[in-house]
């Protein structure tokens, strides 16, 4: 059996989906079976006077029940590790789970994480009994600073959040999966089309998460089936051993010379 | 202002409480269910259980937060 295992928790499916922006909660909810995911990302959000998300939440979480999927809430909108961990506090007690997706932005143009406040947010976190899901660049000395700090899991962008340009360095993630051949390694952000997350799968990545992809999809359901398939696909295809590329033909049908000599 | 009473910001919105208001008695003043929200006071996080041994001061800046769709 193929297992992921996200701190102990074993699951059959390797896409983590998002619950932002989808056009209504029940083509959330439709979106979350078609997906087969097991783990959905959620947010907080600083309440103001009427506030609400036109029950988007409470069908997801009824949808989640049913299907026995996990909660992976995030810290998005952080811009330091004091923010960060504060949210983090809060989100462990609205949402009963150890589990956080931690982001601390540095850049407002690309939404780029900030590897030093999100180093000691997370080394604070896990200190506190949290299982830390660092949304990070693919930088690999950070990454490793991260597996350092005790996290388990890494999260990596594929390109920058929302923009579905799917992996923009290739060679940086290859060399992550190579060097960290232990640690747990998610695609996070970036991801627009099933093929790129079959290339995220291809290259050994353990699941991707994405979330515009299907929200943004002109038909998210149907999106979100595509995408559980493709990433179940494309990882047994993984691991059953991608035959090396040649720089030249090589002929497959056993043929034994030309069929005639003449002409 | 009344001398026994203090003004707190909820929500950006300013408040006069007692002086003696706990975080908890000023969210059960607004019909706050207590497991509906997490809170701040001044940008730190206060637990739930914590909520009724925090005694609010004058200027206290209290956020409460929700749970939403996110990805």
């Amino acid at each position: 059996m193929d297992t992921l295992n996200l701190y102990g928790t074993p699951l059959d499916s390797r896409l983590l989906l998002g619950t932002a922006g989808y056009p209504s909660p029940s083509v959330l909810a439709a979106a979350i079976v078609a997906s087969c995911t097991q783990v959905v990302t959620v947010g907080l959000k600083r309440t103001l006077a009427g506030d609400g998300d036109n029950g988007f939440l409470q069908g997801v979480l009824q949808t989640l029940r049913a299907q026995g999927a996990h909660l992976l809430p995030n810290t998005a909108g952080c811009r330091s590790a004091r923010e960060a961990i504060q949210l983090a506090r809060m989100a462990r007690e609205l949402y009963d789970t150890r589990w956080i997706k931690l982001e601390v932005v540095g850049d407002e143009y690309t939404l780029q994480p900030d590897p030093w406040q999100l180093l000691e947010a997370a080394s604070t976190l896990i200190a506190e009994g949290f299982q830390v899901f660092p949304y990070c660049t693919d930088d690999l000395v950070s990454c490793q600073r991260l597996l350092d700090a005790g996290c388990e899991v890494l999260m990596p962008w594929g390109a920058p959040i929302g923009s579905g340009q799917g992996l923009l360095n290739p060679w940086a993630l290859r060399t992550l999966r190579e060097r960290l051949p232990d640690a747990v390694l998610i695609v996070d952000a970036g991801i627009g089309a099933p093929s790129h997350a079959a290339a995220a799968m291809e290259l050994g990545f353990d699941a991707v998460l994405l979330n515009s992809a299907v929200a943004h999809a002109g038909d998210p359901v149907l999106m979100a089936q595509a995408f559980g398939q493709v990433v179940a696909g494309a990882r047994a295809g993984y691991r059953a051993g991608i035959m090396a590329a040649q720089a030249m033909a090589v002929a497959s049908t056993p043929v034994t010379g030309r069929p005639f000599l003449i002409g | 202002m009344k001398p026994d009473q203090i003004t707190v910001h909820l929500n950006g919105e300013a408040l006069e409480v007692a002086s003696s208001s706990s975080l908890a008695a000023l969210l059960e003043s607004r019909d706050i269910a207590a497991d509906s929200m997490a809170s701040a006071r001044n940008g730190e996080f206060v637990a739930r259980s914590a909520r009724s041994a925090c005694q609010l001061a004058e200027g206290d800046e209290i956020t409460l937060f929700m749970p939403i769709v996110g990805g």
